[in-house]
């Protein structure tokens, strides 16, 4: 049956066109939050943001409804008072999370119609029952950012342009539109906003907090440390073992080696050394390039390797389906910090 | 300019002048480019607000080659690729027998190692065997078989993944011969116009079969209770079944101990050949009931077939959304061939060597430094090494392109 949404589903996602059609009808402003009757929607605000910096989630608060859907853009807004990329992704993800737990146990109509009605994604009810079928183009605008092997289009029952999809699965779309969309705000950032005093007070402590975390959550930090050879993902050692063998290697080969080499921590000297087992060594010319791609000469930027998407269009993936890790990683870097530390990967590793 | 460009440029000019090329759709949102006679490197950045513009171009420059964006752009003359303005792009194809291994290049190509030399027939490896270098120059030919395996990875292309897995509509593609040794395939429906780089790339992993694991559609134990897949299923899942079909009904013991890697299933395959592909092909199809013999080993087969079902493009081309293909009906190059443009029926009767020759008539003295045995216009010519002769227009103008002769003194 096919229901409209209640306010309830408006605090459980707050990003849907209801509730920003509801809370522009409230018309609450940023200076309104500093009045103590909004006290309190600052209140769930900051502990959303806590919540998602501690212990990378946030969990649905029904107590108050109202509070609740007015709390989500507060939370937005004083992330881009603090100005924090970082946070705004920790806190996409955690937001992310919820909103999937939500959408996986409510009503299949539902889920649809918040594709449809927020995403102009084109879904429709299996004619085999139990399952949906998403137009191809609308699929491909998100499923490329998961890693897994199911998620690839090649894996997929795929017929006259729909995908078949399970509720479950559109429930990870969705929120994972919804992860991008929060991230692609921190890209825009309202500027000659005045805040009032209260709020600037809120975000302060939102970035104290984000900053004592920091290093737990090591965000953004590139692996700083001795170079853990047994870390690297199997993609670069098998470039590399071909390498000690005097195989020659393609362009791209020599260019992931070469720019995961650099970003792990090697000098430009161990690297140039490595390449002079090949037969048509020049030391000046592969000098040159090993310096262009650690950002020492040219335009100046340091490279990072090739994600393992395009390592694997150029045929360099060999651990997809021999290293577990690999099916969880999109990056041989994201790899080598999770093998470096001894540590498994939680959730999504950004890049 | 030399003695031959002159030439080519007359007869290529007077084409030009008869001809009218068809502007692409949106002509004045794509970027143009050209390699011209008589400059080195190419032209680009171009814009034209319409057909008439740009044939007018055409009769005045008389290009060697002409291209044009599959993108459109705010700014197509923009200089600096960044503030073009990126609107979207068509949905491009290029299926080249360049990227096909096909028995014949043994006969037709060869390739020349810059660096120390050496030199072979056939396909140009990755790097030089002798030396490791990577300079390599490949010569290749036109050849009916070539050019007949890549017109069948097109028309594969297009029926089984665009219309029927992807629901694309044929009236909203374009073909052409490219021109050399494959086809284009335009897609410029609104629906892909703004894919992204990684949603092209999913396309082309899909049309490839690139990271298929037949695990995930239905060869696993999971699946067991429900039977393997139907031969009728749609996309990839009916793809492998057909594939597993025809691969038992028709390979060798050794092939299959080859593919399963277990030479006791593969003998037991062999045996009970008949009964599997009736249990396969029964409604609904059951997992063929051979003792011994895995769901592991039928999804090695699986992994197998899939590599030969997907289609040969190049995934480069299809990836880049803002690459310049070259211009349907204007001339190659490098062969005097029209590009020619192509409705989905004509593909399928089309042979290059005889629908897109342009200039027919007369004859030329010319010296052939070295030419394999080809076919033009229906007639069989060469090989020749070495030599001096007379021959019809259309042969001519092939090797004059390929720079495989010069002109030779009248008398």
């Amino acid at each position: 049956m096919i229901g409209a949404l209640t306010k309830e589903d408006l605090a459980k996602y707050p990003f849907c066109v209801e509730a920003v059609k509801y809370i522009e009808g409230v018309g609450v402003t940023l200076s309104d939050l500093a009045k103590p009757g909004y006290r309190v929607i600052l209140r769930r605000a900051f502990e959303r943001i806590e919540s998602a910096v501690k212990l990378g989630r946030v969990r649905t608060d029904l107590t108050d409804l109202e509070v609740e859907v007015l709390s989500y853009p507060a939370a937005l807004a004083i992330l881009t008072i603090v100005g924090e990329p970082p946070l705004f992704r920790r806190y996409a993800v955690a937001e992310a999370k919820r909103i999937y737990e939500e959408l996986r146990v409510d009503e299949d109509w539902k889920v649809k119609y918040l594709a449809e009605s927020n995403f102009n994604w084109r879904i429709r009810d299996s004619s085999e029952g139990g399952f949906f079928e998403m137009f191809f183009v609308d699929y491909l605008s998100v499923a490329p950012s998961f890693h897994a092997p199911s998620w690839k289009l090649v894996n997929r029952l795929v017929s006259k342009g729909w995908v078949r999809i399970q509720k479950y699965e559109l429930a990870r779309l969705i929120s994972e539109a919804v992860r991008v969309r929060i991230v692609d705000r921190a890209k825009s950032p309202p500027s000659g906003v005045v805040v009032p005093e209260e709020v600037a007070k809120v975000a302060e402590e939102a970035r104290k907090l984000f900053q004592s975390y920091r290093k737990v959550i090591r965000i953004e930090e590139e692996y700083s440390g001795p170079v853990v050879e047994s870390a690297f993902p199997p993609c670069i050692r098998s470039i590399l073992s071909d390498l000690l063998k005097g195989s020659s290697l393609s362009h791209m080969a020599r260019f992931a080696l070469t720019s995961f080499l650099i970003n792990v921590g090697k000098s430009v000297d161990e690297v140039v050394s490595l390449f002079s087992l090949t037969a048509d060594f020049n030391e000046s010319v592969t000098r040159y390039q090993v310096e262009h791609i650690a950002g020492l000469r040219g335009s100046r930027i340091k490279y990072t390797p090739p994600s393992c998407s395009t390592l694997r269009t150029f045929g360099l993936c060999v651990g997809l389906e021999v290293d577990p890790l690999c099916s969880r990683v999109k990056h041989p870097l994201t790899y080598y910090q999770i093998k470096a530390k001894g540590k498994k990967g939680e959730g999504k590793v950004e890049q | 300019m030399s003695n031959e460009k002159h030439f080519l440029k007359a007869i290529f000019s007077a084409y030009y002048k008869r001809a009218t090329v068809p502007p692409p759709k949106h002509v004045e949102r794509r970027e143009f480019g050209f390699i011209l006679f008589d400059r080195e490197g190419m032209i680009r950045h171009l814009y034209f607000k319409s057909g008439k513009s740009l044939n007018e171009f055409l009769r005045r420059e008389v290009p060697l080659h002409a291209y044009f964006s599959s993108a459109y752009y705010e700014m197509p003359n923009a200089e600096d690729m960044d503030s073009k303005g990126w609107l979207g792009a068509d949905l491009v194809f290029d299926i080249d027998a360049d990227h096909i291994p096909t028995p014949c290049k043994e006969e037709h190509d060869r390739w020349v190692c810059l660096d120390c030399g050496y030199s072979s027939v056939g396909m140009a490896p990755e790097s030089c065997p002798q030396c490791k270098s990577k300079r390599l120059k490949a010569e290749t030919w036109l050849c009916e078989l070539c050019l007949e395996v890549a017109k069948n990875e097109t028309l594969k292309l297009v029926e089984d993944f665009l219309v029927a897995d992807l629901g694309l509509s044929i009236s909203e593609m374009t073909f052409n011969f490219s021109g050399h040794r494959g086809y284009h395939v335009h897609v410029h429906s609104e629906v892909v116009r703004e894919l992204s780089q990684e949603a092209r790339r999913e396309i082309t992993d899909y049309v490839r079969g690139v990271g298929i694991l037949p695990k995930l559609h239905g060869f696993s134990r999971a699946f067991m209770s429900s039977g393997p897949p139907d031969l009728a299923d749609p996309g990839w899942r009916g793809r492998l079944a057909r594939g597993l079909y025809d691969f038992i009904s028709r390979a060798s013991a050794e092939e299959l101990r080859k593919v399963v890697r277990r030479g006791k299933a593969a003998k037991l395959i062999v045996e009970h050949r008949d009964e599997v592909l009736r249990s396969l092909e029964s409604t609904p199809p059951r997992w063929p009931a051979v003792k011994g013999v895995s769901v592991l080993t039928w999804s090695r087969i699986a992994s197998h077939v899939a590599k030969l079902q997907g289609s040969f493009i190049d995934e480069r081309v299809t990836t880049d959304i803002k690459r310049l293909m070259r211009l349907p009906e204007t001339i190659h190059g490098k062969t005097g061939f029209r590009v020619k443009l192509l409705s989905f029926s004509e593909l399928e009767r089309f042979n290059p060597l005889v629908d897109a020759v342009v200039f027919r008539r007369g004859e030329v003295k010319v010296h052939v430094e070295h030419a394999p045995e080809f076919t033009v216009a229906g007639e069989v010519f060469g090989p020749y090494e070495d030599a001096t002769l007379t021959l019809p227009m259309p042969a001519a103008v092939y090797l004059l392109c390929k720079g495989a002769a010069s002109l030779a003194e009248e008398g």
